[in-house]
């Protein structure tokens, strides 16, 4: 889906005339959440702020944006993901600020008035995403013979056939790759999956305070490793 | 946003977080079996089919209600966070559950339901999951709120206080509460809190 390698690094793909041709900067202008290119659905939060009174639909102005294909793309799609954070759809608009990533999302997509999360707060509200599962449901399907913990896993059903047959700690690993391809710790990588995804934050943070803290890592939280030689916590 | 798809239009459907991962799957165009096998045992729906004409869906189109799960102790005792919060900042080790001992009795978690026109919630406590069927005991082991997003957007009119004038609407969403907490929670007894504080 991404380009795994370092920023910056590689070669470009190479884009077919017909592809639309949005820049990254296009995409940083863009922010909030949303989704483009393959499409994706909005969350209520990339609603219009600057020409939405809270609480009433985006009325885009102007002609609805045009579509640029008319047939199915013929190849598995791609899709991109934003998300932001600290967001509420019946925020009203700050005083002599304007949102033109918003505005431009709403004339070119499509506004979900009655999208809701799933859960509350930045984590739990990541893992519903992540998983497709509410949170109360962390500990029966993170049982080992579970064969998906997130998104990743889910579209990677779609290309290989037998996913079941990988072993839990490569399926750990492959989570933690996941989560680190989509820009977030996806949250399970770091402990006991259902501190993070149910209890936390702070279960999940406190879980991985003691992980960075234990030297007899246990089996069970050697999951943790990957992350913290990768990234991020230990160094800090 | 979609190629195939022109802008600037708005969809009333619910839908929710929980769709996100079907209709992530949806949009990639790959086969249907391989797309129901990838999806197998999730609850979420599929939105995608909305974007050919998301103008005219109804609200019920994709789903009856949206419903919202809250379950951290950050709501439930401020004494426990507090304490944990000091560990994690100092970079201590945060004592497990079974030994910082938070308090389970506050109602501080949360379900909710929305049905396009009312938001129904129920708080409750961690060591009381429920879903109770009369008014009697639900008010018994709940705190209720209720509101008209139709008519108060911001919801500070709580319909939840008035029990008598609202019994038949509050029964008619707590019904709602109930069906979609059993489609995609399933069995709602709070075991797996009991496991995580045994285990931790």
């Amino acid at each position: 889906m991404v380009d795994k390698g370092k920023p910056g690094k590689g070669k470009a793909p190479e884009r077919s005339p017909s592809q639309p041709k949005v820049s990254r900067r296009d995409m940083l202008l863009a922010g909030g959440a949303a989704a483009a290119f393959g499409a994706l659905p909005q969350s209520a939060a990339a609603e219009s702020k600057g020409t939405a009174a809270p609480g009433k639909q985006a009325k885009p102005s102007g002609k609805p944006h045009p579509v640029r294909r008319t047939k199915p793309l013929g190849r598995p799609y791609n899709v991109v993901l934003f998300i932001s954070d600290e967001e509420a759809y019946h925020l009203r608009p700050a005083e002599g600020y304007t949102t033109p990533g918003r505005e431009e999302l709403v004339r070119r997509g499509t506004t979900f008035h009655n999208h809701y999360i799933g859960a509350a707060m930045c984590t739990p509200s990541r893992g519903v995403m992540f998983s497709g599962q509410p949170p109360l449901v962390g500990v029966p399907r993170r049982d080992p013979d579970e064969r998906r913990c997130d998104v990743v896993h889910v579209l990677q059903l779609l290309s290989e056939p037998h996913p079941r047959q990988r072993s839990e700690h490569e399926g750990r690993h492959r989570c933690a790759d996941g989560a680190r391809f989509l820009g977030q710790h996806c949250g399970w990588c770091s402990g006991p999956p259902i501190m993070a995804n149910s209890v936390a934050p702070m279960g999940g943070y406190a879980e991985r305070a003691r992980c960075l803290t234990s030297r007899n890592v246990t089996s069970r939280r050697s999951s943790c490793t990957p992350n913290i030689r990768a990234g991020g916590t230990a160094k800090r | 946003m979609h190629p195939e798809h022109p802008g600037g239009r708005n969809c009333q459907a619910l839908t929710s977080h929980i769709d996100l991962i079907p209709t992530l799957v949806g949009l990639t165009g790959a086969e249907e079996d391989l797309k129901s096998k990838a999806l197998e045992d999730l609850p979420g729906r599929d939105f995608a089919p909305l974007l050919k004409d998301p103008e005219s869906a109804k609200t019920d189109a994709i789903r009856e209600g949206v419903l919202f799960n809250y379950v951290g102790l950050q709501t439930v005792d401020a004494l426990y966070m507090t304490r944990v919060c000091r560990d994690i900042a100092h970079r201590r080790f945060a004592p497990p559950f079974s030994e910082a001992k938070p308090d389970m009795q506050g109602r501080g978690f949360i379900s909710f339901v929305f049905d396009g026109r009312y938001k129904f919630s129920r708080y409750y406590a961690p060591d009381n999951f429920n879903t109770l069927t009369t008014l009697e005991a639900l008010l018994a082991h709940n705190e209720i709120e209720l509101f008209d997003l139709k008519t108060d957007p911001d919801e500070v009119k709580n319909l939840g206080i008035d029990t008598k004038a609202n019994k038949d609407l509050i029964m008619r969403m707590n019904d709602l509460l109930n069906r979609m907490i059993a489609k995609e929670v399933g069995v709602n007894d709070g075991e797996w809190l009991q496991k995580v504080i045994r285990t931790y």
